[in-house]
């Protein structure tokens, strides 16, 4: 018995024991590409070398959407529309103008029709010398508006409701003082406060409620009366709502355009005051719509008017007025796109799994994730596509398999053994010598080059035949820019060879400077040699090494050159004789003909004649010599 | 491209880690109890072959000059027990800055602080990234624009390397000698050109803060074996190198050209340029002669215009070039004047290097046996030059170089078993 208890216990510790090895053998594979690619993914985000949006496969995520003007824009254009919107005077005020359609709320009691709408403006001023910010508020306006209009009861309660009795009431508010937009007094931010006190009480509102919807009069003055005399019964609910009219130096300004605004019970202390659209790609987009259900909403038209009545309506949003007159711009993104975006219904969810291979044959499975999130840099790719491209072009110390399966997509993940990591760009490009490539520090991005490549080649349509075998050879390994990463050094100082330099050929074949200086030295060291013979020696050996004379049938051409370089200077330092016992030892040791002799020292008498008759020497002193 | 690599690369060694490693003697025990072995006796015997004995005789009554004394405050001991092989003080700091020096060898770069009472405090230590590097040599200079201290090291891969102290950062390193260098100096009057001297039978000047290839010392009439030593005189007009063939060489660094190339070096523009910076190559030195010494010429100094140098043949060569009685040399001579033989015993190995102190005033070298003599050099002859011998019972291995501190009252020697001795003068 307890030796079978023993084996037991050891068999469990030998299973224990290899888990942790399996463990261990797992994490040794893929810790390195996975530290590499988490190190890349914080780079990426610090400052990215390209955006992922511009990739062809990553298409979705380029949010541009209005193609078609683009494509129809003209430069010239530019200057006509900035030119229409600075001809208005800027000067002139904008009003805004709110409709409230309504509260809708599904757990007030039917009979309820009516609730006190009290609009504040609120504008906050961030003072710079920090006193903290203050901020003004000030109302707007106040009225009565109905409590789920066209609310079709039928369907709730079975019966056929009276709220078609009901008109539509529509109050609307408009702001006295108008919105300047001035450029210059652009450091506040301006909220809308909504306070909807609704009574719980019903019947005796209604009446009045009634009666003044029915009135065309404006609303304001009667409103102010019922809103009292709710507000001194205990059975009343209040609930506000807020929303950014505008930003910091108008940023996103609200357009035009109906709102629904979640509103929250003002009892309860609400921690959350600052009302934001949130953006539905980040989480679940189901929630945000979810709360537009259950909680109670008010309901609004906003505009922007030119007068303050609110007749006319503006004929540049303030938006644009803004962007167009104010030298910053900031990309507003309007929040009805927002709201567009986490409308539209989520896709179909696919379920990806990423199976690990190493070790030849051992498989460790992650959970299945209903996201196309990249697990190394958590890129969001949206499409299955476009993940396993991203996974094959931007993870390539790693191999990518896709297998498809009945729930959605498996990835077989291994580790790439033919990934070449070292530096396969152009040679000149190699600034290891220059850049900060090998830093102390840490890896280090080498010193940036920029090629413009243009490069079309036929894409296939994506499809996802393609990930289901391993890259092929010829895909992987291919380079745009041809090249290798060698370094080279000058061969006089044996300094690296700087990439700009690579064209300048430091082994030029002409004699250096030191040769000729040795040369005028060795000669000048002859002690059986005088000084008019060592002058025509030295003279003769530069003018050979200057023009490499290297083979015999040169030597009438040199002697030509060297009576056309040095003839004034053979004449002036009166060493004639010392060229012609030259000349003719050349033609005993068999260099030159007679007639070069006579050709050269023809040539050198024409100088000679020449200089006499310029009176550069006087022919006397050179009688007497000869 | 394995060079290149490792070059930006040089971890710092904190100084918490190194300091454990270091055996710190805090001097007290030898002050007191071994004054006797540290006290340094007179050299008597031995100052002859000069052959200026006429000299020696009308100034013979003039010996009234106290003799050096000095006394050994401290020493330590760096861990690996590699050789070093310099040391060097910051020459550039205030009277008021701390007294820095750097020590040199295996390799690492060590940085001290002098302290006033004997202390020496470790302050940074570098290590090279590779393995084999061995550095032989350093020096101060500092950047012109911050006036931060810069140090040079270079050794046996021929990689000089510039380390900020400030950033604690190799800040720049300089490729192009073939061999390892053995000596650097900067230029006395410009303070950016470093002179390297390597095993590749050349020297080049550098231009520290523009990086490049200045000149190049060497070629057809240049060094014919390793180069060992060089030393710009005090105005930076001359230059004079001695190695392994024997030979000391005198270099002019006032012509034309050699100035143009130095001005040439700051105004150069890589960018701007697609040519690579035109290195001056200077193949004749303006005398040169290998009738000093018959054997490796292992260090040389300037003493005014006069030539100090030393081979490992147990003495140092006071010379000059030309005949004694012209006050300059004529170029291309090749007569030479030897005026005093500094002799001393037991050290013939060589790469042991001499030095002086920034007054010209004393020189010191230790030999193979852990003895330094120091000579008092200030004197109108240098027959009457006094030589102290500084002993200590435990330092017994090769003293491969000295330094003076820039007030001239501290005296520094590194040795080939790793320690570092410090010794003070007594006033």
């Amino acid at each position: 018995m307890k030796s079978k208890k023993k084996e037991k216990e050891t068999a469990a510790a030998n299973v224990e024991e290899n888990v942790k090895e399996d463990l261990e053998k797992f994490i040794q594979v893929f810790e390195k590409p996975t530290r590499i690619y988490r190190f890349l993914r914080m780079r990426h985000l610090v400052s990215p070398i390209f955006l992922q949006r511009n990739l062809t496969y990553m298409s979705h995520r380029n949010k541009r959407s209005d193609n078609i003007s683009r494509k129809l824009f003209k430069i010239d254009s530019l200057l006509v529309k900035k030119n229409t919107v600075k001809e208005e005077d800027p000067s002139s005020l904008k009003y805004l103008k709110l409709d409230i359609q309504g509260i809708y709320d599904s757990q007030l009691s039917p009979d309820i029709h009516e609730a006190n709408v009290e609009v504040f403006l609120t504008k906050y001023h961030h003072s710079r010398k920090g006193q903290g910010n203050h901020f003004k508020y000030t109302s707007i306006g106040k009225s009565k508006v109905t409590v789920n209009p066209n609310w079709k009861r039928s369907s709730l309660d079975g019966t056929q409701s009276d709220t078609e009795n009901y008109k539509v009431c529509q109050a609307s508010v408009i702001s006295k003082d108008g919105f300047s937009f001035k450029p210059k007094d652009n450091e506040h931010c301006c909220y809308i406060n909504f306070t909807v006190t609704c009574c719980l009480r019903s019947g005796y509102t209604n009446g009045i409620s009634n009666g003044t919807s029915d009135d065309s009069e404006p609303p304001q003055a009667k409103k102010r009366q019922g809103a009292r005399s709710v507000s001194t019964e205990e059975e009343t609910v209040t609930y506000s709502a807020e929303i950014a009219l505008y930003g910091h130096q108008y940023q996103n300004i609200l357009c035009s355009g109906t709102y629904d605004l979640v509103l929250q019970d003002a009892s309860v202390k609400c921690v959350r005051n600052d009302v934001k659209w949130r953006s539905a790609g980040s989480k679940r987009p189901l929630d945000c719509l979810e709360e537009f259900g259950t909680n109670p909403s008010i309901k609004f038209n906003l505009n922007w008017t030119d007068d303050s009545d609110g007749q006319q309506l503006c004929s540049i949003p303030p938006s644009d007025f803004v962007n167009n007159n104010q030298s910053l711009r900031y990309e507003a993104e309007s929040p009805q796109k927002i709201q567009d975006e986490s409308q539209c219904t989520p896709q179909k969810k696919t379920l990806v799994t990423y199976q690990f291979l190493y070790n030849d044959v051992t498989r460790q499975q992650t959970d299945t994730m209903d996201n196309m999130t990249c697990p190394w840099c958590l890129l969001n790719c949206g499409v299955l596509y476009s993940l396993l491209k991203h996974l094959r072009l931007c993870h390539a110390r790693l191999n990518f398999i896709y297998v498809p399966t009945p729930k959605g997509a498996k990835i077989d993940v291994s580790i790439n053994d033919s990934y070449d990591g070292s530096y396969a760009g152009n040679p000149q490009d190699l600034n290891s010598h220059i850049g900060f490539a090998f830093h102390r520090l840490g890896p280090v991005r080498r010193t940036s080059i920029t090629h413009v490549i243009v490069y079309r080649p036929k894409r296939p349509p994506h499809s996802l035949l393609e990930f289901y075998e391993p890259e092929k050879e010829n895909q992987v390994c291919r380079q745009i820019i041809q090249g290798h990463n060698r370094l080279y050094y000058r061969t006089m100082t044996c300094m690296p060879l700087k990439p700009q330099e690579i064209n300048q050929d430091s082994e030029d074949e002409s004699t250096p400077e030191w040769l000729c200086q040795k040369s005028v030295n060795l000669i000048d060291e002859f002690t059986d040699v005088n000084e008019g013979e060592k002058v025509i020696m030295k003279m003769w050996n530069l003018h050979c090494m200057k023009y490499v004379y290297i083979s015999d049938c040169q030597l009438p051409l040199a002697c030509q050159t060297f009576v056309e370089e040095h003839g004034r200077e053979i004449i002036s330092e009166q060493i004639e004789r010392n060229f012609l016992i030259h000349l003719v030892n050349m033609f005993d040791f068999g260099l030159i003909t007679p007639d070069i002799i006579q050709r050269t020292m023809w040539q050198l008498y024409t100088v000679k004649d020449d200089m006499e008759m310029n009176g550069q020497i006087s022919s006397g002193v050179i009688k007497q010599e000869t | 491209m394995s060079d290149s690599e490792d070059t930006q690369t040089m971890p710092v060694i904190h100084k918490s880690l190194r300091l454990s490693s270091l055996q710190q003697n805090e001097g007290s025990e030898y002050d007191t109890d071994e004054v006797s072995s540290t006290v340094s006796t007179l050299l008597d015997d031995s100052q002859s072959d000069t052959p200026t004995s006429a000299l020696r005789k009308g100034l013979k009554n003039k010996r009234s000059k106290p003799k050096l004394k000095f006394k050994c405050t401290n020493w330590i001991k760096e861990d690996p027990r590699k050789p070093i092989f310099g040391v060097l003080f910051n020459t550039f700091q205030g009277e008021n800055d701390p007294l820095h020096f750097i020590t040199v060898g295996h390799n690492r770069v060590t940085m001290y602080e002098c302290l006033s009472d004997g202390k020496i405090k470790l302050l940074q230590a570098y290590a090279d990234p590779s393995p084999e590097e061995n550095y032989y040599c350093g020096a101060w200079t500092y950047d012109d624009n911050t006036d931060q201290p810069l140090i040079a090291v270079a050794g046996l891969r021929g990689v000089i390397r510039i380390i900020s102290t400030c950033t604690q950062q190799c800040v720049k390193h300089f490729i192009g000698h073939g061999a390892a260098v053995n000596e650097l100096k900067i230029h006395p009057n410009d303070y950016n050109m470093l002179l390297s001297v390597s095993r590749d039978n050349t020297m080049r000047l550098w231009n520290v803060k523009m990086g490049n290839c200045v000149i190049i010392f060497g070629g057809v009439d240049g060094h014919r074996d390793e180069v060992l030593s060089a030393d710009y005189n005090i105005d930076g007009t001359k230059l004079v190198s001695c190695g392994m063939d024997h030979s000391l060489k005198i270099w002019r660094t006032d012509a034309d050209i050699i100035l143009k190339a130095m001005e040439k070096s700051y105004t150069y523009n890589a960018a701007e340029t697609k040519t690579p910076f035109p290195t001056h190559g200077q193949n004749f030195p303006d005398f040169s002669t290998r009738d000093i010494h018959r054997n490796y010429v292992d260090c040389v100094r300037w003493l005014g215009n006069f030539v100090l140098s030393k081979s490992c043949e147990n003495c140092i060569i006071l010379w000059k070039a030309g005949t004694l009685n012209t006050m300059d040399w004529r170029p291309n001579a090749t007569t030479v004047s030897i005026l005093h033989r500094f002799d001393y015993k037991e050290c013939d190995i060589w790469y042991m290097r001499f030095s002086l102190d920034s007054q010209q005033k004393v020189m010191a070298l230790g030999n193979q046996v852990g003895r330094i003599y120091v000579w008092d050099i200030d004197v109108d002859d240098p027959a009457l030059a006094k030589c102290t011998v500084l002993t200590h019972n435990k330092c017994y291995s090769a003293v491969r170089q000295t330094c003076f501190s820039p007030d001239g009252d501290t005296l520094l020697a590194v040795c080939d078993d790793g320690s570092l001795w410090r010794w003070d003068k007594l006033k």
